[in-house]
């Protein structure tokens, strides 16, 4: 696992020594080990950290793009997004996965949740959508993704949609995720959502596969393909969600992560 | 005729019934609350129509007169006071919601007095119209009024529950449209009918006048929200589609094959892109929803007015004749 992990470094550091005794193999590992946590993920080049700070700012205030955003303004995300994946300092993330092990903390996204949907899942009065979290387990090889409900009554009821997903690498980038269970905590949500529990479900339900595109110590980019077969019409600038509910042909979904660093001083204001 | 003229016609059986019903419903308010008092003229002052006690007054007069009585009685110059003031308190809340600032080109309560002042004075209305209500001493108007006030509850829940929601069908359109607006028209009426002692079928006929005039009325209003400029209208244009609230124009538009595609796409993405409110708005008229919508309201007047049949001829009866064509001229 160690040996493959030294392929990820651009400048192709860390190579591992040949012809050694066996105390010197054992200590060289220990402290190859320790190395490896010490820098436990990639850096970005320049480049990238500079692709990084503008794809950043462009994400202010867009809410993940989960209601929605003019087409003009997703076109350019997805253009900063292209060009940070071409700067990946981890081209076969597969290979190890343990950096992407962690708490991690959805910027945006292509799902969307608009128009009558919206209205049917409670989410332009009623209800608040919080933070898209995803922990990631590399030992029993889960992801376990929730995404935070703050319910808008007096007693501000705060809960939660988590979906348990296990995943296999089935490529250098690629990742076939399996859908294992989902909850709805606390049980007044359960009831708000009854009726349209498939609705919720059918938004965050992560079955198929991802590739990851982008991975550094602090970010992490997906694109994923939903397998729903419906053919965009052609001369639409904008897909049409209504219709077929996920296009499929294309890597239509993006997922631009954060790492969440727990035990670092709190989100500041103004973070997206 | 020109339209002012239609609706002086329209009025003229009831236009001193309506005078008195203006000075003593200002009264009514102020009274029991001087501070209230400056707010009342604001409410009841000039300004609307008063479409409500009008009708109110003319299905008294007009069942009153089929009934050979001399005059309307007491109970029917109440009802109508009771029907404007329940009229009254659900748009002065409604201008809170929607944070109006005027309307009828005059300044709104909360505007100038504040929200605490508008909600305490609509919740007045409200409780001060039951009470007259239950003083009217009739457990069937009682009941027909009292339902009135629920359906409006449930006609804004409906709406709310219900934006951008592209499969809502006509009938569903039709079930809002009663709750919202038809349904206190319709009972009104009815009641009205009822204090003139009238037989089953003509109160059943009246009900059946207030309802479908009040669809009418609905949908005109309806179609106005697409067809009217901002000025005319006093907002912005097409302000129901851009919140989500599907009405009759883009319900019959979307029926159609050549605009229907496109109109789903910028509905579902809830009109983020620039100009596709006014694409829509484009595409509902050549889609033919407008079109629809106008032979729709047509059809409501035509029920309305066979509704008046069984009634002997009277001015108050021909009035309420003539507030059919009132109701629809605004769409022509």
């Amino acid at each position: 696992m160690i040996a493959s992990c030294n392929h990820f470094s651009l400048s192709g550091r860390a190579r591992l020594q040949t012809s050694v005794t066996p105390v010197e193999d054992a200590q060289h590992k220990c402290a190859l080990r320790r190395s490896l946590q010490a820098t436990a993920a990639p850096q970005p080049s320049t480049t990238a950290a500079g692709i990084k700070a503008e794809l950043l700012t462009s994400l202010r205030d867009t809410n993940r793009g989960i209601f929605g955003l003019p087409a003009a303004k997703k076109n350019a995300i997805l253009g900063l997004v292209t060009a940070l994946e071409a700067e990946t300092p981890v081209p076969s993330p597969t290979s190890c996965l343990e950096l992407c092990a962690g708490r991690w903390r959805l910027l945006y996204s292509t799902i969307t949740i608009t128009g009558v949907k919206r209205t049917k899942l409670g989410l332009r009065e009623f209800i608040r959508l919080g933070d898209f979290v995803q922990e990631i387990d590399t030992v029993h090889a889960e992801a376990i993704n929730t995404v935070d409900f703050n319910v808008a009554q007096l007693s501000m009821v705060g809960g939660a949609l988590t979906v348990r997903a296990g995943y296999e690498p089935v490529g250098p980038a690629r990742v076939a995720i399996t859908f294992k269970d989902a909850s709805l905590r606390p049980p007044q949500l359960q009831k708000l959502f009854e009726a349209n529990y498939d609705l919720l479900l059918s938004i965050f339900n992560p079955e198929g596969w991802l590739d990851i595109t982008y991975l550094d110590q602090e970010h992490r980019v997906g694109r994923d393909d939903k397998g729903n077969v419906c053919q965009p019409s052609a001369k639409k600038a904008v897909k049409s969600q209504y219709s077929c509910g996920r296009s499929s042909g294309e890597r239509l979904v993006e997922l631009v992560m954060m790492k969440v660093i727990i035990t670092r001083q709190p989100l500041a204001a103004g973070h997206i | 005729m020109p339209i002012q003229d239609v609706l002086s016609a329209v009025v003229a059986p009831v236009k001193h019934d309506m005078e008195l019903m203006n000075t003593n419903i200002k009264n009514i308010v102020g009274n029991r609350h001087p501070m209230l008092m400056a707010a009342a003229e604001q409410i009841f002052g000039a300004g609307g129509k008063k479409l409500r006690p009008v009708l109110v007054f003319l299905v008294a007069r007009a069942t009153a007169a089929h009934m050979q009585m001399r005059d309307i009685t007491d109970k029917q110059r109440r009802l109508a006071e009771i029907t404007e003031m329940i009229h009254t308190a659900s748009l002065v809340h409604d201008d809170v919601l929607d944070e109006c600032d005027t309307r009828r080109g005059k300044k709104t309560i909360n505007s100038i007095y504040g929200t605490r002042v508008a909600v305490l004075a609509g919740d007045f209305l409200f409780a001060q119209s039951s009470w007259f209500l239950a003083n009217l001493d009739n457990l069937e108007v009682i009941k027909l009024i009292s339902q009135v006030i629920a359906d409006f509850a449930n006609g804004e829940i409906s709406q709310a529950s219900s934006l951008f929601d592209t499969d809502v069908t006509l009938e569903q359109y039709s079930d809002k449209s009663f709750y919202k607006t038809a349904s206190l028209i319709a009972a009104s009426c009815r009641s009205a009918a009822v204090f003139s002692g009238v037989s089953p079928d003509i109160k059943e006929a009246m009900y059946a006048y207030g309802k479908h005039l009040g669809l009418a009325f609905q949908i005109v209003d309806d179609i106005l929200d697409f067809t009217q400029s901002a000025e005319q209208l006093g907002k912005p244009q097409g302000q129901d589609l851009a919140s989500g609230n599907l009405t009759a124009p883009i319900i019959f538009a979307l029926r159609n094959p050549l605009v229907k595609e496109e109109l789903l796409d910028i509905l579902s993405s809830e009109f983020v892109e620039e100009g596709s409110l006014e694409r829509a708005l484009h595409l509902v008229q050549l889609g033919g929803g407008l079109d629809s919508a106008r032979a729709l309201a047509q059809q409501e007047g035509e029920t309305a007015l066979a509704a008046l049949a069984c009634l002997s001829d009277s001015p108050a009866k021909r009035s309420l004749q003539q507030m059919v064509e009132y109701v629809l001229h605004r769409i022509y």
